[in-house]
């Protein structure tokens, strides 16, 4: 027991220090695991653990979905996205504000960033927002809240990384996540209207677009709806396994670049490199986080964690609604995927032995980091709109994701309360 | 290969287009068999013998190759809570030590890495299907890992000599 908070201190002491995460998990992993069992057992399970996670199959399914982001990204489709969206919601009141969330839910529904998500769709949302009139707190608020869903809609990165760190069923977490990100779709709707109903001014409404004018607009942007359908539904009627879609998911997106004529030498070379790339970034961390957890567990801190919460007779519900606010709390000021990364393997050893379906818990993770990357002070999407509308202050974007915040905090409540929301269409797979 | 990728100065030029042209051929092999596996099971009946050991071999192959880009772009995952909190020497000192702990930590992960390839090659292991030899893979994950070191090193020592490397 005593060892793993000598283990925890040391680690946070390093990572604050600066020392990238994965290397400081390992050292720490390592040293702790030798200190606890002697050297060469922990040098072999150090070296077994790197070797199995870098020649797991299943785990190429990160490589493909980051290659497949990659390819969209440069495709540039977000412009198309953003005027589709445009000419069905657009008349309404706060109606450019809905068309980010919706054309943000599209392009998150074939790319899996949050980041990569509030900027692209940043860049194209904002000028007509503007054109239009639109406080900058509500555009700018729509937009950091949109990129959101990047990380719930699958293909998720971050749900990729949870699958792999608790050894759950990827394809069946990609499906669970579907309800709760419409779920949350529709909760950021309602935050515009709501605000839209509080201000009427912050978001005029724009010309009704005709009917033939929205199935051009819809046209332009349909392969994007089928590519996520085909990859989601080969997923869910188990036709390929969440690694083969996200190898079909891959081909697609380059198709679809090719066939935009948005891909030269350099920019193909460049997508590819770039999903290695990240590949290795997440990686690096997976081992140190996997080996540094095997200490962690050895030292008992688990164990320890199991019996103090059956002694106090804790509900699992209990547990989970603080599990998130430990979530919300570090989530502002930690960087998203090194929050997932350092507790993820933690908490599940926690609550498996205690009967809480991971996949459901998953999701919750999922939200609850989504939310972080909007609340102050360190909102990592807001600093993204910061970086692409750099005109506007951040306390601004600050004041105008408050009503997004508001409502995925009920969203995540739902959640918890109403694990069915999550588990049905899993169960049904 | 040009790309769209920042410029290092952290290692040379020739050594950056090979690590690139090997993670983007890997990374693209590895595609192209899933997608022609899928195909050929489903419209022949005929699916790829072996390539699930491929891809295995594959994805150890991307991330390993792509290790020294990342450390030369100084792209690894950091908690930046304290960011901008030390200036001066003391951020000088900062640097230097997180330098040496990475240069540490590179070395550690070739060192399993050879340990692994020597368990592997005195028990013969291999793939099941196709026999592809493990020692190979896991001597290549450890000479990768020597090249994130070395790269490593290189940003130290332009660190040092009081230049930025990602310029």
């Amino acid at each position: 027991m005593i060892e793993s908070i000598i283990g925890f201190g040391a680690l946070f002491a390093l990572a604050f220090l600066g020392v990238p995460l994965g290397f400081a998990l390992l050292i720490v992993g390592l040293i702790g695991f030798a200190f606890l069992r002697g050297l060469t057992p922990a040098v072999a399970m150090s070296g077994q653990q790197i070797v199995e996670f870098s020649t797991n199959y299943g785990f190429s399914v990160l490589p493909l979905f980051l290659l497949m982001g990659a390819f969209i990204h440069r495709a540039q489709l977000s412009e198309d996205l953003y005027t589709a969206a445009h000419a069905w919601l657009g008349h309404r009141r706060g109606g450019l504000a809905m068309a980010t969330i919706a054309a943000c839910g599209a392009f998150a529904a074939v790319s899996g960033s949050s980041l990569a998500t509030a900027a692209t769709m940043g860049k194209v949302a904002m000028p007509p927002m503007r054109r239009f009139g639109y406080a900058d707190s509500l555009a700018t608020g729509s937009i950091a809240a949109g990129g959101t869903l990047g990380i719930l809609i699958p293909p998720s990165v971050p749900l990729v990384l949870y699958g792999i760190l608790t050894e759950t069923d990827i394809g069946k977490l990609f499906i669970a996540g579907v309800v709760p990100g419409l779920l949350l779709i529709i909760s950021y709707l309602g935050a515009v209207r709501i605000s839209t109903a509080l201000h009427p001014d912050a978001g005029p409404r724009a010309q009704r677009r005709s009917v033939a004018a929205r199935w051009r607009a819809l046209r332009q942007v349909w392969a994007v709806l089928a590519l996520f359908l085909l990859v989601l539904g080969g997923i869910y009627f188990s036709v390929f396994t969440p690694t083969e879609a996200a190898g079909i998911g891959a081909v697609g997106a380059l198709a679809f670049a090719l066939a935009r004529r948005r891909l030269n030498w350099t920019v193909f070379l460049g997508a590819m490199v770039e999903a290695g790339v990240r590949t290795a970034m997440i990686f690096t961390v997976v081992f140190g986080a996997m080996i540094f957890a095997n200490f962690i567990n050895l030292a008992g801190l688990t164990r320890a964690a199991v019996a103090l919460i059956e002694s106090y007779d804790l509900s699992v519900l209990g547990l989970v609604f603080a599990l998130c606010a430990v979530y919300l709390v570090l989530g502002c000021v930690f960087d998203s995927m090194a929050m997932l990364l350092l507790t993820v393997p933690i908490f599940a050893g926690i609550l498996e032995p205690l009967g809480v379906d991971l996949i459901w818990f998953g999701i919750v993770t999922i939200v609850a980091i989504e939310i972080g990357l909007i609340t102050p002070p360190i909102g990592m999407n807001v600093f993204i709109v910061k970086t692409v509308v750099q005109d506007v202050d951040l306390r601004v974007i600050f004041r105008g994701v408050w009503p997004f915040i508001l409502v995925s905090i009920a969203a995540l409540i739902a959640l918890i309360l109403f694990p069915g929301l999550t588990l049905i269409l899993p169960a049904l797979m | 290969m040009p790309n769209d990728r920042p410029p290092t100065a952290a290692m040379p030029r020739w050594l950056e287009r090979i690590l690139n042209a090997i993670v983007a051929l890997v990374i693209f092999s590895m595609m192209a068999l899933i997608f022609a596996d899928v195909l050929l099971r489903y419209l022949f009946n005929a699916p790829i013998a072996g390539s699930f050991e491929i891809v295995q071999f594959q994805l150890a192959l991307v991330i390993f190759a792509a290790l020294p880009l990342v450390s030369a772009c100084e792209e690894h995952i950091v908690v930046s809570l304290f960011d901008g909190v030390f200036r001066g020497t003391i951020r000088r000192i900062q640097q230097v030590g997180v330098s040496l702990v990475s240069i540490a930590a590179l070395g550690l992960v070739a060192w399993l890495m050879v340990l692994q390839g020597r368990t592997a090659l005195r028990y013969d292991k291999v793939t099941g299907y196709l026999e592809l030899p493990l020692a190979g893979l896991d001597f290549a994950m450890a000479a990768l890992a020597l090249v994130a070191l070395l790269v490593q090193t290189a940003l130290l020592w332009h660190r040092l000599r009081g230049r930025s490397a990602a310029s």
